[in-house]
């Protein structure tokens, strides 16, 4: 969460030289055209950003995939010089709540600014989901009223979590999820950009570890690379502070071949290392659903008891034996039930 | 900020408050000042029978603002042709063809019918005079987007009504400078009393009955021989009481009755707008906010203390005023896909004219069925899709034509919002058809199909083997690949569960295939834990995986149709009947204070035993029983054989079927409709019982 709280300063002093800046913001898109994923969508948004008269907009989708990006971008390419009088920003670390909806918003939204036509002012509310309700239902008429000065658009990751009568006023805009082969261009490019030494095996598990997450990837592969000075496999996942796979992968196969003792040990290395329950739970999670040499019904169930343990570790029981229960399931299910009988 | 000085100099004190009021206003203050604005006399409310007879300059926009913003938007139809050119660009096509006339609106005729006579009568009096009294309050309720403000601002129009509009007003103290310190600001509060939103909305409500607009033109009756010179006080002041017949307050954007104190504040001044004479009728908007779908909902449902976090009827009325004969609650319907294909197409037809990209007929069902009734969003959808031309695309023949249709669907489907959409629908059809290799092809397929599953078979693995006692489940690898799935889903776990919920049964041969799939449905439920934090964060996948699992395979294909959760539906008549529960249980608390026949019952006891009380008691029709009852006492469990639920179809044609002329869920609506119109809305004839 550090790159979000770095975005807002971060274009302020990208002058100075001696400072390194985040690469989430160095190469972030500054015109829609850079932005990755989701073509048709961005497609339409660049004539609007030709056209001006951009309606009201939500754009929702998971976490790192462009949705901020879009929008600044939208509102940089439709106002131009006039980005800093005529747009206001807000987002959840901002206070939010009904007072500022009625006020600092309905100001912005009264204050008079000379735009060309076919402009308006802008009103970007960011993860608009965790506005509390009250100031939703407070800001659906400020909507209405100021439409022909000004537009809102809203970032939000569920757009169930806006109330009705403003996503009846705008135009919701989904956005899925990344394709790796699109994030692979990416940070191929950067990689490319930044003189970044890299291999295969590193930038699979970048891939890996980000799920989909630009931001995250991105992230990830700086980190790699200032520390290391290579992108490899084991450097990534050091930096990233997850298990490595390959020894999650031998757990699960000890687990499949009902060698408790095996997958304990390896269990217990891990743990030595100092990584958390979440942390590998998380990582067997990943490995299983995607782990060829598990017949499906077994993925099935064993994804049923990583589930179940997950979250009894998010209720707070994040202990080993915790996770040797786990162990111990799994390595259950493939022994013959004859065993158990007493 | 200078402008008021002389409105500041004439006050008692100087008041902060008073300070950036829009400039439009400086005229009229200027104007009113000799009315005299000493804000100290306002202060303290005034008891609402008696209105102070003042303009306050701080106030007076409120009136004005509104009034000019009327005259706008008349204004707007009468040149929106000719300037359709110049001026397209600028704005929202909802404001811009915001409906005129009647014959514009796409509401049902019925519901505009009823809403006329609530203003005639409550202008009035109706036939016979006496219905005035009982028309204070009049509540649109209904999903977004059905029309509601157009309704009113339409018959406004027709009836030459005045609308005073309340908003809510920004608070000087912010409106000023964003950056004053703390410590100023708080002392400066405390120095002048500060003036609160519901003072300021009591004052409201009972200036604007007493009070005229200077920009109103005279009052109908007086035309004749008043001249209608314009902007005149001198015509407006002896006719009071006349002009005061010819307007409505619109409540539209209320204050924040999510907070408890406000609510009370609010529902006080309700409450006197009901029981007096002479202020002016009120019209509400409610829009439903819906259920935000979230697995808390029926957690909250369940459990007593819900949590009231969307503002609905019940919030904003009291409960004092709910089902009396003072407030008339008219409920507005989806717009029905017919209608509504016909106002965007005499939309359209208006926009021809003008440089912008004509859509096609099928990009125009496509907006109408994935609107789900509600006509703004469809509006929006479609400007957003077609608003501007694509040049790009423009000069190329019928060749390139048909890509941009392809391009414009896949684009509407990123557009529109519903859960309907394409994309839930291939979702439901991938899991719940349960396509595995090696599957023979549906007699359907093309030779095309047929390859392409063959390069798909060719790139999945076998399954390596179960262990011996597990052989029970083996299963052909699946083609289904559930990350993919995951990642393009455009619904959350929970919202998903509900579907796989609604549709699985007509999906299995056996009741062991049932078993097992409700077996997982009840798992997922079950390890999602209270709260959001102790979710399974994997229910996705192993829903999918145990649907996958438990499936027939092949799936027997039976013309399934993919039908919408009824759970909603649901959970709307369980509040209801909770919220009429909650009726009965006042009414017993009243009336055990006059008899000793009632009293003392607990929640459930009403719930379960007071049934056929209430139903005989309703029959004797001696006794007030809130007609709300019969929502929980008759329950007629009537179900017919085929789901009830709505289908999902690829091309949604069900969906939208107009809910106005169609009585759907049988019995139950309409007994409840019936008492409610014969119990909730007043007729000429009981009156004389009260």
């Amino acid at each position: 969460m550090s790159s979000s709280v770095a975005k807002g300063k971060a274009k302020a002093n990208g002058t100075a030289e001696a400072y390194e800046l985040p690469w989430v913001e160095k190469y972030r898109p500054s015109v829609l055209e850079d932005i990755v994923g989701n073509t048709d969508t961005i497609e339409r948004l660049k004539v609007i950003a030709r056209d001006g008269n951009c309606p009201h907009i939500i754009i929702s989708g998971m976490p790192g995939i462009g949705k901020t990006t879009s929008i600044h971008c939208l509102a940089h390419q439709l106002l131009g010089d006039a980005y800093k009088e005529g747009v206001l920003e807000l987002n959840a670390s901002d206070e939010r709540g009904i007072d500022v909806v009625r006020n600092k918003i309905k100001t912005f939204a009264q204050k008079k600014v000379t735009l060309p036509p076919g402009r308006h002012k802008i009103i970007i509310l960011d993860e608009a989901d965790s506005m509390t309700g009250g100031a939703q239902q407070a800001l659906r008429r400020t909507m209405e009223i100021y439409s022909n000065t000004t537009r809102f658009c809203l970032a939000c990751n569920m757009s169930n979590k806006i109330i009705e009568p403003i996503q009846s006023r705008c135009a919701i805009l989904r956005y899925s999820r990344l394709r790796d082969a699109e994030i692979l261009k990416r940070l191929l490019e950067i990689c490319e950009m930044e003189k970044v030494q890299y291999n295969d095996d590193g930038l699979t598990a970048l891939i890996f570890t980000s799920e989909g997450d630009m931001r995250q990837a991105i992230n990830n592969l700086q980190s790699t690379w200032s520390g290391f000075g290579f992108v490899s496999g084991d450097n990534v996942f050091k930096v990233c502070d997850q298990p490595h796979p390959i020894i999650v992968q031998a757990i699960i196969r000890a687990c499949l071949k009902a060698d408790i003792d095996g997958a304990m040990e390896k269990l217990s290395e891990l743990w030595g290392q100092g990584y958390s329950a979440v942390d590998i739970v998380v990582t067997i999670f990943r490995v299983v659903k995607t782990f060829d040499e598990i017949p499906e019904y077994t993925k099935l169930e064993y994804i049923k008891e990583i589930g179940w343990t997950h979250m009894r570790i998010l209720e707070g029981v994040g202990t080993l034996i915790q996770l040797g229960g786990l162990m111990a399931r799994l390595c259950k299910l493939n022994m013959k039930p004859e065993l158990f009988s007493i | 900020m200078p402008p008021f000085s002389s409105s500041q100099s004439s006050g008692s004190k100087p008041n902060k408050r008073l300070k950036p009021t829009s400039l439009r206003t400086t005229n009229l203050n200027s104007v009113r000042n000799d009315a005299g604005p000493p804000s100290k006399k306002f202060k303290p409310m005034p008891s609402l029978s008696q209105p102070p007879k003042f303009i306050v300059p701080g106030n007076s926009n409120l009136l004005s603002s509104s009034q000019s913003n009327v005259k706008g938007k008349g204004k707007e139809k009468a040149t929106s042709t000719s300037r359709a050119q110049g001026n397209e660009n600028d704005q929202l096509w909802i404001d811009m063809y915001e409906p005129t006339a009647e014959e514009d609106l796409a509401v049902h005729k019925r519901k505009i019918e009823n809403v006329r006579s609530w203003l005639n009568e409550a202008l009035d009096g109706g036939p016979g005079g006496r219905l005035k009294a009982y028309r204070r309050i009049l509540a649109l309720t209904g999903a977004a987007g059905t029309g509601k403000t157009a309704t009113i601002r339409v018959l406004a129009r027709e009836l030459n009504l005045e609308i005073l509009e309340w908003k809510n007003t920004v608070d000087e103290s912010f409106a000023g400078d964003d950056d004053h310190d703390d410590e100023q600001g708080q002392s400066s509060w405390r120095n002048q009393d500060y003036e609160g939103l519901m003072q300021k909305f009591q004052a409201f409500i009972t200036r604007a009955s007493t009070c005229r607009s200077l920009f109103s033109g005279p009052p109908p009756q007086s035309q004749s021989e008043a001249k209608p010179s314009t902007k005149t006080s001198s015509t407006s002041s002896p006719q009071l009481n006349t002009s005061s017949k010819r307007r409505i307050i619109l409540l539209e954007d209320l204050p924040n009755i999510l907070h408890s104190g406000t609510q009370q504040q609010f529902h006080a001044v309700l409450e006197t707008v009901a029981h007096s004479r002479d202020l002016t009728p009120v019209v509400l908007i409610v829009s439903d906010s819906g259920v935000r779908g979230e697995a808390s909902d029926d957690r909250m449902a369940s459990g007593r203390g819900r949590v009231k976090e969307t503002v609905d009827i019940r919030t904003a009325l009291p409960s004092s005023l709910l089902g009396s004969q003072w407030v008339t609650e008219i409920k507005f319907n989806p717009i029905a896909s017919t209608l509504m294909t016909r106002a965007l197409q005499s939309m359209l037809t208006s926009l021809s004219s003008s440089s912008l990209q004509h859509p096609s007929k099928e990009t125009l069902d496509m907006v109408v069925e994935s609107s789900n009734g509600d006509i703004r969003s469809a509006i929006m959808a479609l400007q957003f899709a077609c608003g501007a031309r694509q040049p790009s695309f423009e000069p190329q023949g019928k060749k390139r034509k048909k890509g941009t249709t392809g391009n414009s669907r896949a684009l509407l489907e990123a557009v529109t919002r519903r859960e309907q959409s394409l994309a839930l629908f291939h979702l439901m059809g991938k899991v719940l058809y349960n396509k595995r290799k090696g599957d023979p092809p549906g007699s359907s397929a093309t030779k095309k199909d047929i390859q392409r599953d063959k390069e798909l078979d060719a790139k999945i693995k076998d399954p390596p083997p179960l262990p011996s006692h597990l052989q029970l489940h083996d299963r052909r690898s699946s083609r289904v690949d559930i990350d993919a799935i995951y990642g393009d889903s455009p619904i959350d776990s929970s919202l998903y569960s509900l579907y796989i919920h609604q549709n699985y049964t007509q999906f299995c041969n056996e009741v062991d295939e049932s078993e097992a799939i409700s077996e997982w449905l009840s798992w997922v439920d079950y390890s999602g834990g209270e709260a959001w934090y102790q979710a399974n964060p994997h229910r996705f996948h192993l829903l999918t995986m145990g649907t996958l699992h438990s499936l027939p395979s092949p799936v027997t294909r039976r013309s399934q149709k993919i039908f919408k959760p009824e759970f909603f539906d649901v959970l709307s008549k369980h509040r209801e009947c909770e919220d009429a529960v909650e009726d009965v249980l006042e009414w017993t608390r009243d009336a055990s204070q006059h008899t000793n026949l009632l009293g003392g019952f607990s929640r459930s006891e009403v719930a379960t035993e007071l049934g056929g009380v209430l139903k005989a008691l309703d029959l004797t029709g001696r006794h007030t029983v809130p007609p709300s009852h019969r929502r929980f006492s008759l329950l007629p469990f009537v179900k017919q054989t085929n789901s009830t639920g709505i289908a999902l179809n690829e091309d949604d044609a069900g969906a939208t079927e107009a809910p106005d002329d169609v009585p759907t869920p049988p019995r139950r609506a309409s007994s409840v409709d019936r008492s409610r119109e014969s119990g909730g809305w007043l007729e000429e004839d009981d009156i004389e019982d009260f």
